[in-house]
């Protein structure tokens, strides 16, 4: 079928769509509620979307204030119009009003869950492991397409080239997502040489956080054994795996920078316990230096004082060695004079001087009368000589 | 001569003179040699002494450890 006078142009299509909407009197000043999803600020407006279980309506604010307090999963009332965008031919609902409306279904079970295993424990600090200083080999569970994987990975090489990340393949929303993300925490706690877990997906709407928001997950995340850094959506996106993990980055890039160890700062670390210990050693050595310099000063005071009163021994020994060699030589001298003035007083000659004379007969002394007879021929020997005579006559008693 | 040899021998010649039965050459004879032992003795004696006075001084002028640092 063709007819020139249907064939219409795109613009006047969205225009007279535009005109229908605008003309609509049912629309006009209209109120809706539903729950807020996809929130997004563009800077200039906020875009979001209304939806219920089975419809989903774009929304655009260009009053940031009417959002305040309201966000994810938030059930609300807003008021406004209708807009065609004839640019991209869409449909959005311009927001003139926000009023809070009940809460979200989603949101709800979301806060009975929490409430529910913060009572039961599985958010206790006490309970939480510390991540380890240097690891080794990080396993992340995420998508293996897409950003996060890239940003952990960027972020890990940018600190140190030896880390290595184990990346088990999830599905992070939709359908079969929980038993994905199950799956791999569960295996990369089983690996023996997995140092800690990165469980990582990127932002999205709160619906698509709703794996993380689940309690199997949340079980599963407390019973392992290894520490675990959740890293889900952004910032201000808190899914309750952030409160059982043993720590939550506000983003897959901030966890990587968590749990990968910058070599230069290690280094750093590492060249500053050097020096640490070196002072501590160089002081103790300084100091025992000095200890021993006082201990050798100590003992040779002593050792000094001891040679003094040996130098004093030896002196008075010696001195009494020379008192008695000199009271020896005395006492020879003594002796030897005694000696000399006896036998000087024996001199023959001096004898002989004081007119005293030796008679001998034949070459043997006279010294008794019997010694000789009359008629006997003896010498008579005097200090200047010698005379011989002969005996004429003997008296006196004879022996 | 060893001196305690020296004064036992001017003991002896000291006791023979004494004798009167020595003769008087033999009695000149041991008077002469008392006299040189005895002059013998005394200059040994002071040749011990010397030595003594020696050593005295060298002890007395032996130095000392210097413990001054």
């Amino acid at each position: 079928m063709y007819n020139d006078e249907y064939n219409l142009s795109v613009t006047q299509v969205c225009d007279y769509i535009k005109g229908i909407f605008n003309a609509e009197e049912m629309l006009i000043g209209i109120s809706i509620f539903g729950e807020i999803t996809n929130l997004k600020n563009s800077g200039r407006a906020v875009y979001f979307d209304l939806k219920d279980e089975t419809s989903a309506l774009s929304c655009i604010c260009f009053d940031e204030g009417l959002l305040e307090g309201v966000g994810f999963g938030t059930q609300v009332l807003v008021k406004g119009r209708f807009n065609f965008y004839n640019k991209t031919g869409k449909l959005s609902f311009i927001v003139s009003k926000v009023s809070k409306y009940g809460m979200g279904e989603l949101f709800v079970k979301y806060l009975e869950t929490k409430e529910r295993l913060e009572k039961e424990g599985l958010f206790d600090v006490s309970h939480k492991k510390q991540l380890p200083a240097y690891a080794k080999t990080i396993g992340v569970v995420s998508s293996e397409t897409g950003a996060v994987i890239r940003d952990i990975i960027k972020v890990a090489r940018s600190k140190n080239v030896s880390s290595d990340i184990v990346l088990f393949p999830a599905k992070v929303q939709g359908v079969g997502a929980v038993a994905e993300i199950v799956r791999g925490i569960k295996y990369l706690d089983s690996c023996d040489d997995i140092d800690v877990i990165i469980v990582a997906r990127g932002g999205g709407s709160f619906e698509d956080y709703q794996p993380f928001n689940t309690e199997e997950l949340a079980r599963v995340v407390y019973e392992a054994k290894k520490p675990i850094v959740s890293a889900v959506g952004h910032e201000n996106d808190w899914t309750i795996i952030d409160f059982v993990a043993d720590a939550r980055a506000s983003t897959p890039s901030v966890a990587s920078e968590m749990v990968v160890f910058d070599e230069k700062g290690a280094c750093q670390e590492i060249a500053s316990h050097i020096r640490k210990i070196y002072s501590s050693v160089s002081f103790k050595v300084s100091q025992f230096v000095t200890e021993s310099q006082s201990l050798i000063k100590e003992q040779g005071i002593h050792l000094k004082n001891k040679i003094e009163k040996s130098e004093l021994l030896i002196a008075s020994l010696v001195g009494k060695l020379f008192d008695e060699v000199e009271d020896v030589v005395e006492r020879s001298e003594q002796a030897l004079q005694l000696m000399e003035t006896k036998i000087e007083t024996q001199n023959p000659k001096m004898i002989l001087s004081r007119g005293y004379a030796k008679i001998e007969k034949g070459n043997k002394a006279v010294l008794s009368v019997a010694d000789v007879s009359p008629g006997d021929e003896v010498s008579i020997r005097m200090t200047d000589g010698e005379m011989t005579t002969q005996i004429l006559r003997v008296e006196g008693s004879k022996r | 001569m060893n001196y305690d040899k020296t004064l036992k021998r001017l003991e002896e010649i000291s006791e023979k003179l004494q004798d009167n039965k020595v003769g008087l050459d033999e009695s000149m004879k041991l008077y002469e040699e008392g006299v040189a032992l005895a002059k013998e003795a005394y200059s040994e004696l002071s040749e011990v002494k010397g030595k003594v006075s020696v050593l005295k001084a060298d002890f007395d002028s032996f130095s000392k450890i210097d413990f001054e640092d």
